[in-house]
């Protein structure tokens, strides 16, 4: 599984992953990780139905929970690069979605 | 041409609830009436109806209906008529479940057909002749192949999570749903709960993990409809869903644990003997005043309303506590009469006008004004119990219905006792003398019997 993850990420993500992961300190990604998880929601306005639609992505078997990977995977990065700066070029931040990668 | 509006109807651009010579009808856009012949042309519109899932409807052409220059459009859909239209927050813990399982039972069986539910609020379903009925047709949509049920976070909030803390908490969910026309949100959800529910398989899940992700998603711009493409979201998924939230709605258990009024029936001050005065009271004076509607205020579970339901058209049975408005639910849904409508509804704190402009959902009393009304063993609970002077008592009474039949408890009472033992009596007009010249200045009164040796009267009331 770990395997696909990687295979998933890199083929949509090749060089700006292999670089993130290549200077990766453990220290750095459970501080990103915490980020993550304990980050509270930042404004008033909620889309209602984010929470609902992922979910049914993660019940819908092992592809849904890479997609959920994906997404997590991604916000760890933006704080990684967040946290040490300059990291985010123009390219990478349109990254971030998912959409535009390649 | 006298074509009302529903003012509640305005979300869904594809038709709008109107009223007509005392029909109800929804318009129909183009496409919303092509989809809905082809529902009607191949049986699903009169398979639902025939299950007693989706409430009678039934497409006309607007001219046949003297429509024709109403600027209705060519069809609309012409619905059974809901006479008293109650809300989720005024449904018991059965009432919101039954509503749950239709809906779910009909998005079951429209994926089977490759149909899909548009949306999943519990304002869709109606309590209308003794059940509960699906009857926003226009809710039916085509099923989107890879796509997720877009209904899901909205059933959560509509149903499952009330159930969920009435079930789990012991919370009645009423006031949460009258607080908030949109349900409970996931994320106040998840922190109502203690860490052992959290464990709990279906909380995990639909309560847990979503909030989380919720959290961590909902304020990035990030694009999810695509990931569904990405990974071949199926139908599969959504019926394994829909299933699931069946079984786990199915499971829980409503245990009405400070119910004041749950045990009414079995530990009421009434002899037998007071008690058959009472109902032969309340038979004849239907008899006497023979309305259409009747409306059981702090009805209970309902004897009274099943006592005169074979003599009136409707009676809609109010009471403050769910516990009892559940009992009476069940006994209507196990055979008991269709025309009894049970609503959970405080008298002193009455549903208020909700939503867009505050007339999105009426209040209660202009929902359940009737011919007459019963107030049998109330009055003293809004004097005594809630402050109310009588004068306004009564005058509010008389807002509802203009006849009817009251019962009054003197001072004197066990139960008026009761209620005074802790505390200073305040109450030096809560009197006959003055209720009876307050009921004088807005009835005639036609009849009274006195019963618990003088203790209670029976007032049979006439319009003046």
């Amino acid at each position: 599984m770990r395997l696909n993850l990687t295979h998933v990420l890199n083929s949509r993500h090749g060089k700006s992953l292999r670089f993130a992961v290549g200077r990766f300190p453990w220290r750095a990604l459970i501080a990103a990780f915490g980020l993550v998880t304990l980050s509270s929601p930042a404004h008033a306005y909620i889309d209602p139905g984010t929470g609902g639609m992922l979910l049914q992505l993660l019940l819908g078997g092992v592809a849904g929970v890479l997609v959920i990977g994906k997404l997590y995977w991604l916000r760890i990065k933006e704080g990684f690069q967040n946290i040490f700066g300059g990291g985010a070029d123009s390219e990478e931040s349109s990254d971030k979605d998912g959409e535009t990668g390649n | 041409m006298d074509v009302k509006f529903d003012p509640g109807s305005f979300k869904d651009p594809d038709g709008r609830i109107f009223e007509y010579q005392g029909n109800i009808y929804r318009t129909l856009s183009s496409s919303a009436a092509d989809r809905m012949r082809a529902r009607e042309a191949d049986g699903t519109l009169a398979a639902l109806i025939d299950q007693g899932l989706l409430i009678d409807s039934e497409l006309v052409s607007a001219s046949s209906v003297g429509l024709a220059d109403a600027s209705v459009g060519d069809t609309v859909m012409r619905h059974a008529r809901i006479p008293v239209l109650t809300y989720p927050s005024e449904w018991s813990f059965d009432m919101l479940r039954d509503a749950a399982l239709v809906t779910l039972d009909l998005l079951q069986q429209g994926l089977e057909r490759d149909l899909m539910l548009k949306d999943a609020t519990a304002f869709n379903v109606a309590f209308h002749d003794g059940r509960m009925q699906f009857f926003d047709t226009l809710s039916i949509d085509d099923y989107a192949a890879g796509a997720p049920w877009d209904g899901y976070a909205q059933f959560c909030r509509e149903f499952l999570f009330p159930l969920m803390l009435t079930s789990y908490r012991g919370i009645e969910f009423q006031p949460w749903l009258r607080g908030s026309l949109s349900g409970i949100p996931v994320r106040a959800f998840a922190r109502l709960l203690s860490l052992r529910e959290k464990f709990r398989g279906p909380v995990m899940k639909h309560v847990v993990l979503q909030a989380k992700l919720d959290r961590s998603f909902a304020d990035t711009d990030t694009e999810m409809r695509s990931s569904f493409k990405t990974m071949k979201f199926s139908k599969p998924m959504i019926v394994g869903n829909v299933a699931g939230l069946a079984k786990t709605l199915r499971k829980l258990s409503y245990e009405a644990g400070d119910s004041v009024w749950g045990d009414y029936a079995s530990n009421h001050s009434y002899s037998a003997e007071d008690e058959t005065t009472k109902r032969q009271f309340v038979d004849q004076a239907v008899d006497h005043l023979s309305p259409s509607t009747v409306v059981d205020l702090g009805g209970n579970i309902g004897d009274y309303s099943f006592l005169v339901a074979p003599k009136v058209d409707r009676v809609l049975c109010v009471d403050i506590d769910p516990a009892c408005i559940n009992t009476l639910y069940r006994r209507i849904r196990d055979g008991g009469p269709t025309n009894v409508v049970p609503i959970v509804g405080d008298l002193l704190n009455p549903t208020p006008a909700l939503g867009w402009n505050l007339t999105e959902r009426r209040d209660l009393f202009d929902r359940i004004r009737s011919e007459s009304f019963f107030a049998l063993a109330l009055v003293h609970h809004l004097a005594i119990g809630g402050n109310v002077p009588l004068p306004r008592v009564v005058e509010t009474l008389h807002r509802i219905a203009p006849s009817g039949v009251v019962e009054w408890v003197d001072k004197q009472d066990a139960m008026v006792q009761r209620m005074l033992r802790n505390r200073t009596d305040v109450f030096e007009d809560y009197t006959w003398d003055v209720f009876r010249s307050e009921l004088e200045r807005r009835f005639n009164i036609v009849k009274t019997v006195e019963t618990h040796n003088g203790a209670r009267r029976l007032c049979l009331l006439e319009p003046r």
